[in-house]
Formats: structure tokens, sequence, C-alpha cells
């Protein structure tokens, strides 16, 4: 993944992301990390096609992201895990729907969505049994951002965009997190986290040494 | 389950929902009636407000010849009763001269013809137009009626004529009404399903789909299959068209050479994942060839 002097402006409002430059390797862990409004999110969407850049040049395995038609680009989201933040989960929907829900959007069978979906879950650490089939609006936060983290890995993905990924997590849980991210980045997914810098309750010490970080302030590179 | 086949089964319960609440379904349906019923109201009113145009074949005509030589017969009378007539709705002088001047400016009558027309002039007649969409024996019976009245010499009409349009006015009405209401039910039914479901629609959902990168299942499919040609052939009943279009060459429209390129330089592997392997070489059995 290469970034090439890439920027996003909205409107009349100062530069979310200026002159970028990035370049991902295949199963590299990459920590984004910043105050509120650096950047990090934006940048996040910008992987993810969900937006297009206003300058420079996002390349996916060679890829240009912003030529790609938005069809393509949503075949390419399907090659993707993505945290968004809050979760953006359905809340009437059970836990296990929701995490089904990525597998059958990617045209799996319901009964191995199902399957995928339970495996994550336990990946995660969720109890699958105690809250499999409870609505996602009973859950507290920790246990909704582990379900939209399940979500995010259930389809296997090459690579992972997860924004805010421990928040709401307490110490253990988000130990837990941070190994099942190292162990899919060790088999060579690419993961990229955005974590909030104004948060030092987790340090840096709990991520794997290999882990590079990227520091953005006002939607710049900051060394 | 595909894709494909949960977005039918999707479509399926939303209809089953739907149905399944008559009370808020019979609401939508019946504000949608009020408000078509409304616009329809609107546009006949329109419609009535401007000058009707009817078309002549709908204005049913006789030529009335009036009886005896010029100036013996008091024209501005006959006109008046032929008037009186129930269901005449005009009556137009044509004079002899009148006639003979617009015969003479007929390129195909030969002067010889036109010569011996002026020895034996023609009658004054009178052009009736009857009340247009009037029953045919109502127009029956004023001819009868016409040919009663005093200088009147003959009054030529072709009944038959007039019957066949008639009828065929009456049948074309009385299917427009009935394609009309079929039309609204349709559409008073189809805008109120439109709205029931419009109004369950989670805009979170739709959000969470495109974030996940739902969209239709054809951009994983681009080869032309074999199949959906046989299909398109199977469905016709004309045995000549059939004939045509199995012996047509559809090589000449149809190329999945540049798709079997892309596979074999391996586009698809690249851009979706070495997944979509077995998915390519079970779609590549099905592509036409």
């Amino acid at each position: 993944m290469h970034l090439e002097r890439v920027e996003k402006r909205y409107g009349e409002f100062r530069p979310a992301l200026v002159g970028l430059d990035l370049s991902v390797a295949r199963g590299e862990l990459l920590l984004v990390q910043g105050a509120a409004a650096s950047g990090k999110s934006v940048l996040l969407r910008l992987l993810a096609g969900l937006e297009t850049p206003s300058g420079g040049v996002i390349r996916i395995a060679g890829e240009n992201l912003a030529g790609m038609r938005p069809r393509a680009r949503a075949h390419l989201r399907r090659s993707m895990g993505i945290l968004p933040p809050g979760g953006c989960l359905l809340e009437r929907k059970s836990v296990l729907e929701n995490v089904a829900l990525a597998p059958w959007v990617a045209g799996a069978a319901l009964e191995e969505g199902m399957r995928r979906a339970r495996a994550a879950l336990d990946l995660v650490g969720l109890d699958v049994a105690r809250y499999g089939t409870a609505p996602c609006a009973h859950l507290t936060s920790g246990q909704r951002q582990c379900v939209a983290l399940a979500r995010a890995l259930v389809n296997r993905p090459a690579l992972l965009l997860l924004d805010d990924v421990l928040s709401a997590l307490d110490e253990t849980s988000a130990a837990r997190i941070i190994g099942v991210l190292d162990q899919f980045s060790a088999a060579g997914v690419t993961v990229i986290a955005a974590l909030r810098s104004a948060a030092p309750s987790l340090p840096m010490a709990m991520w794997p040494a290999r882990a590079r970080a990227l520091r953005l302030a006002d939607g710049r590179s900051v060394a | 389950m595909n894709y494909t086949a949960s977005r039918a089964l999707a479509l399926g319960e939303a209809l089953r929902r739907t149905l399944g609440r008559p009370v808020e379904f019979v609401l939508v349906a019946g504000a949608t009636a009020v408000l078509l019923g409304a616009g329809a109201l609107a546009a006949l009113a329109l419609w009535r407000a401007g000058p009707l145009d009817v078309p002549s074949a709908a204005r049913p005509q006789a030529l009335v010849l009036a009886g005896g030589a010029q100036g013996e017969i008091d024209l501005g009378a006959l006109q008046t009763a032929l008037r009186r007539v129930a269901t005449v709705a005009s009556s137009e002088f044509v004079g002899r001269d009148a006639a003979l001047s617009q015969l003479a400016q007929r390129k195909n009558l030969s002067s010889l013809g036109l010569a011996e027309l002026r020895p034996n002039p023609l009658p004054d007649a009178f052009v009736v137009g009857f009340t247009a969409g009037a029953a045919p024996e109502a127009i029956e019976a004023a001819v009868a009626e016409l040919r009663k009245v005093k200088n009147v010499e003959s009054v030529e009409y072709q009944p038959e004529l007039y019957r066949r349009i008639w009828l065929l006015g009456q049948l074309g009405s009385r299917l427009g009404v009935l394609l009309a209401a079929a039309l609204a039910a349709a559409l008073v039914i189809g805008v109120a399903l439109t709205a029931t479901l419009w109004g369950r629609v989670d805009p979170e959902e739709i959000r969470l789909l495109d974030l996940l990168g739902a969209e239709p299942a054809i951009v994983r499919r681009p080869y032309v299959y074999a199949g959906a040609i046989k299909a398109v052939i199977d469905e016709q009943t004309d045995p000549q068209l059939i004939a045509v279009m199995k012996g047509y060459d559809y090589r000449k429209v149809v190329d999945n050479g540049y798709v079997e390129r892309l596979v074999k330089e391996g586009f698809f592997e690249k851009l979706f994942g070495s997944s979509v392997k077995a998915e390519e070489e079970r779609k590549a059995k099905l592509a036409f060839r």
C-alpha cells in the first residue's frame, strides 16, 4: 500500500490531511496515533475507499484507488476488515446476526456465515453461548467493540482498518485484542489501527515491538 | 444462500411484513388513492377547460339536397328547419355555384366532363353535422326526420360506416376505462408498497452494507453465460423468429475473450483475492463460447 502526497479537504475548513506519504508492507502492523481531529479516521476512510482524496494517489496492490469504479471499490472492501468509530452495529439485531452479516454480504452461505461468526466471537473473547442471541442494544460498550471487531475479522481479510480499536476495552480485553491482531499480522494480514493519543491508560508497550507508529497532528505526519 | 438469493428472500420478507400490517397498508394505500384521484380530477378539469377537438370520424354528417330550382325555395328557412331536428348540431350551406367552382378546381376532372355538368346544374345542398358521439339509432331517426322536412329532396347518409365507427369508439372507451382502472390500482398498490417499505429502510443498515462492500453480484460475473442466450431463444414463441435467432452468430456481439484474458492475467485475483479462483473456474464453464 502506497500513499503519495495524499490530501483531503472538506470545503472551506482546514485540510483534514496534508501531503501524506506512506508505504505499508504486507503483514505490517501500523499504529496511527494522534489527538481527536488529527486525521486518523479520515486516513482510514480514504484507505477503505469510502472517500476519495482531494489530491495525491493511494495505491493498494498497485491499483489506484481513485481510478477504481465504485463497484470495484465495494468489492475491494470485501477483502478488508473495517472497524468504524462507534462500531456501527445494528442495534436490534443479535450479536451473531451482526457478525454474520459480513460473510453474508461476501457471498457465504448463511450457515457458513454463522459458523465463522461464532469462531470470530470466540477469538475476541465474547461468550457466544451467553451473548450470541442477545440484541446489540443490550451490550456494554466494551462488548459492542468486541462484536464490531469480530465482524471486521470474520471474513479473514487481507487488510484490517481499525478505528479507535481499543476504545471502551479494559486492559485484559485490550491485551487479548492486541494479541489477536499480532497473530493476524504475523499471518500476513496488514493491520492499520488508529489509536487516540489522549488515551494513555493502555501503554504502547502492550503492542508488539515490530509495530510501527505513525503520528498525525492537524492532518500532517509528525516525527 | 448467495447474495442475490438473499436479496430475493429479503424482498419476500419485506412484502410479507408489509401485507402483515393491513391497517397501515390500507391507510397508505388510501392516502395514495386520494392523492392520485385529486391529480386525475385536476387533469380532467384542465382537459375540459380547453376546446374539445373531436376527430372528424367521430362527427357523423349527412348531405341534405334541397329540391326545386334556384330562387324557388327559401334556403334560410330550410336551414332553420334542419337545425330544429334533434341531434343536429350544425348545418352548412353548399350552394350549387360554390360546388361547381370546387369541381372546376379539381385537376383530374376533364374540361369536357365539366362542360357536361353545366347544363345539368347541381342542386343546393346542406352538410348537416350531428352531435358527436350520438347513438347511431338517434342519428338514423334524425335522418328520417330530415327527409320529411319541406323542400328536402334527398338525404345522403351512410349508416353502416358510422355504426362501425361508433361501435369501435364504444369498445375503445370501455377498454380505456378498464385499462385506466387497472393502471390506477397497480399504481396505488405500487406506491403504497414502496411508501411502506421506504418507511422501514434503516439508514444505519444501508451505511453498514456499504461499509462491508455490499453491491449487486453482477460485477463478479463478467462472463456472458451461454445459458442466458439460450434462455432468451427459448422464451420466443414465433417459429420464424426462433429460426432466425438460432441461425444468428452470437460471436459477432458476445466476446468473452477479454474477460478470459483478464482471468489469465490474474486481474480478478489481484483485485478480490485468491478466493475468487474457484468462482472464476465455475463461471468460466458456464460462459458462452
